[in-house]
């Protein structure tokens, strides 16, 4: 432009005409000068804007790399149960592969053996712009494919939930679907939580104690392929706060393999599946029969001397049950259907429905998770319903809401919702009050008395002063129940004389083996996982054994009838 | 003064020219300070990437579920049982009752029968409040020497009465017929007494005026 302005003119004389021409190169050379200085003022202006409202990037992406895009969960301890990570993915863009496909695919069979070359041929002939090789791969296996030298394979790292724990706890954590929301368990019950910008940076804490539910989970485990049981449920609930500090159902999936799941690996069994449980119903009745007044003294006996006969049903005790009048304690050691039938018929209707109302044995079972099954409450309550509810026959309710029932029974009294989330020291929920104090009291007596002397002998774990009830209840199948598949249940507490948690362990259709002589029953099968879960868990959770310590039985001792034979009475009896 | 006049613009031009260049030095020092702290800043969230990353590596690798594996292939480890438990020091020391060699081991307190307990303000127990304490009580150090062959034999059992915190008296009077019968234990008790005030002596006062003078000097001399 400069040049141009410059250029010499011709000469074509005429001062006057030189001096207009002069005028206007002077006007046009300061609208340059003022447009240069335009321009140079906008560059000092935009960069002391700059330099005075735009703060360092580099410090905010710093510190927002370091906030995952999906909280953590941690168990109580804070072990870390779910992540998520930066996890290698490979891909490639079929349609720009320069190399021989037969040979890549090849190649890529041996680095990764999950798939054969077949696959990968296909993969890589697809028609597609993009598809992916293999995602959440190991940094060794993308070295390795990044060496094949294929322009078309390309390598990106995106943010994958990662399970550090594998299976354990599997549905209480749930897994996290391809669109990144969480699709069971705690993921999909916290998922808006989990997601959230602002809290995402701290994990969340769940009750679960790895620790106490890998012991859960190997045990149980170990019971379900000795027994050959279709299913098995294991729950540790703290008696106090309603914590669930284990919770595990068997079968188990793999939460980082969420495709191989089955569905009935995806059943959460303590949660969604409801179930006759049988005699553990027994110490429930008996709150209620000393609770609301009915039975005021434990010497009280009730006829089993033979089957009971109501309308068209009968209902039996086993053969090798003592066929005599029992008192309360008796009852219990003997789990005697025909006396607790009794029992239940003097409470009645109305006071049977009231207990479990207030067990909430009518609703959902109370915890966070969305896997929720609805119990089978009696549609029709005849005198026959009252009389088999009272020992766990004819309502079925989940394995989740009997551990919540039992921590009632010998918390002192007091009903809280179950939880999955880690509860502070001393904001434990107020809860409803069920039982009085002193019916809490007897039930933790009772309950050591089956332990000592009863049908749960097995689960006497030396020094954790255990309680607990068995409870194998047969299946109810199309037109009755089936007399070869059962549920076996032990609900046990401990340490009784100062109760803290109540565990749970349930083995659904176990078969018999030699060394349970045949038996099916919770004595043999589900009783001695309880007692090997509790010596490893009482430890973890400050639980010491004291061989020095026990509840006071002194007062219900003497009402035991020690007659010749009835000492091996209680072995393998019970329904 | 015209020439004057000038050089005074200059002058003030000079000033100005210097004020501004330490301005600018000034700002450009601060800048390059945030920029090292930028990058401390993002070497940390890096490390804090890494350690995240490691961490779960590491609890993926050694998950609950492998650790019973090699516990049930290799180690056999199983819970503890309830007589693995000690619920009290008592305990604890009724274990060792049994000695290897038949010998029948005896606790201090069998050496002196019976002593009123008396709370004593100072729980030191040195040789001065020993002295003291057997004066005053000379039946019960009577009764201790009398059976100097114990002491001698079983210095163990002197250490169990002074291991015992609340009977502070009567741990004393041990400690002084111990002295007395047996110089050997009285030179045990002054090396425990050295080994415990060891760490006073590594780090007194002095060293540490030494470690402050030094760190305040290497800190001057970084500046």
């Amino acid at each position: 432009m400069s040049v141009a302005l410059a250029r010499p003119l011709p000469q074509r004389g005429g001062n006057a005409k030189r001096h207009a021409l002069l005028a206007t190169s002077h006007a046009r050379l300061m609208m340059l000068l003022l447009l240069f200085g335009a321009g140079v003022a906008m560059i000092v202006l935009r960069l002391a804007w700059l330099a005075v409202f735009t703060q360092p990037a580099t410090s905010r992406d710093a510190a927002a790399a370091l906030v995952p895009l999906r909280a953590d969960l941690v168990d109580r301890n804070g072990a870390p149960l779910a992540r998520t990570i930066d996890a290698w993915s490979i891909g490639v863009h079929p349609r720009d592969i320069i190399g021989d496909r037969r040979a890549i695919a090849q190649q890529l069979a041996q680095l990764i053996p999950t798939h054969d070359e077949s696959y990968f041929y296909a993969k890589l002939t697809q028609d597609v712009p993009f598809t992916y090789i293999e995602r959440r791969a190991l940094p060794g296996t993308v070295e390795q494919v990044n060496a094949i030298g294929e322009p078309a394979i390309v390598f990106s790292r995106e943010p994958e939930r990662l399970y550090p724990q594998s299976k354990l706890a599997d549905h209480v954590l749930g897994f996290v679907d391809y669109t990144g929301h969480g699709a069971l368990g705690m993921e999909r019950a916290l998922d808006t939580k989990l997601l959230d910008q602002g809290s995402r940076s701290q994990p969340i804490a769940l009750s679960i104690d790895a620790r106490v539910q890998a012991a859960m989970e190997s045990e149980l485990g170990a019971a379900m392929a000795t027994f050959q049981a279709k299913a098995a449920v294991g729950i540790v609930e703290d008696v106090h706060t309603g914590e669930i500090v284990a919770m595990t159902s068997m079968p188990q999936f793999n939460p980082n393999r969420i495709k191989d799941a089955t569905p009935d690996e995806l059943r959460n069994n303590a949660t969604q599946s409801v179930f006759e449980l049988g005699s553990t119903f027994k110490p429930i009745t008996m709150a209620e029969a000393i609770e609301s007044g009915t039975v005021t003294s434990m010497a009280r006996r009730f006829d089993a001397t033979k089957p009971l006969h109501v309308g068209r049903f009968t209902i039996h005790d086993l053969p090798s049950d003592p066929k005599r009048w029992l008192n309360i304690p008796e009852t219990l050691i003997y789990s005697s259907n025909v006396a607790t039938a009794r029992i239940a018929d003097l409470i009645g209707e109305q006071g049977m429905k009231d207990i479990f109302h207030k067990m909430h044995f009518d609703t959902r079972p109370d915890i966070e998770l969305r896997e929720k099954g609805s119990p089978l409450w009696p549609k029709f309550w005849a005198r026959t319903t009252t009389m088999t509810t009272g020992y766990g026959h004819g309502i079925a309710i989940t394995p989740l809401q009997l551990a919540n029932a039992y921590a009632t029974l010998v918390n002192g009294g007091i009903w809280r919702p179950t939880t999955l989330l880690r509860v502070a020291p001393g904001q434990a929920a107020a809860g409803e009050r069920v039982l009085s104090q002193a019916t809490s009291d007897r039930m933790r007596q009772l309950l050591r008395l089956v332990v000592l002397k009863g049908t749960g002998r097995r689960a006497d774990a030396p020094g954790y002063r255990v309680g607990g009830k068995t409870g194998t209840a047969e299946i109810a199948d199309a037109g009755g129940y089936d007399k070869h598949r059962n549920v076996a249940t032990f609900a046990a507490v401990f340490p009784i004389d100062r109760p803290r948690y109540v565990v749970i362990t349930m083995l659904d259709a176990p078969h018999a083996t030699a060394q349970t002589y045949g038996w099916t029953t919770a004595a043999w099968n589900v009783v001695p996982v309880a007692n090997r879960v509790i010596q490893r868990i009482g430890p973890l959770l400050g639980v010491l054994p004291d061989m020095s310590r026990d509840i006071d039985e002194s007062d219900l001792l003497p009402l035991l009838w020690n007659g010749p034979g009835s000492d091996d009475a209680g072995k393998g009896a019970d329904q | 003064m015209t020439a004057t006049y000038r050089l005074k613009g200059l002058g003030w031009l000079a000033i100005a020219v210097i004020a501004a260049l330490g301005f600018y030095l000034v700002s450009l020092q601060v800048s390059v300070e945030r920029k090292k702290l930028d990058h401390v800043n993002r070497q940390i969230a890096e490390a804090t990437n890494d350690i995240r990353s490691l961490q779960t590596e590491f609890s993926t690798r050694a998950n609950l579920a492998q650790l019973e594996r090699w516990n049930g292939d290799v180690l056999a480890l199983s819970a503890p049982t309830a007589a693995q438990y000690m619920s009290s020091g008592q305990q604890l020391a009724s274990l060792g009752s049994e000695a290897p060699d038949g010998a029948e081991v005896q606790m201090a307190s069998l050496v002196i029968p019976t002593l009123p307990v008396v709370s004593s303000p100072d729980s030191d127990g040195d040789a001065a409040d020993a002295d003291d304490a057997a004066s005053q009580s000379p039946a019960q150090v009577m009764t201790a020497a009398a059976e100097p062959v114990h002491a001698k034999s079983t210095p163990a059992k002197v250490e169990v009465a002074s291991a015992k915190p609340a009977a502070d008296p009567l741990a004393a009077i041990v400690k002084a017929a111990a002295a007395r019968s047996a110089k050997s234990s009285a030179a045990s008790h002054a090396k425990e007494q050295a080994m415990a005030m060891l760490d006073r002596k590594l780090l007194s006062d002095a060293t540490l005026g030494d470690l402050m003078s030094k760190a305040r000097a290497e800190t001057a001399s970084l500046r």
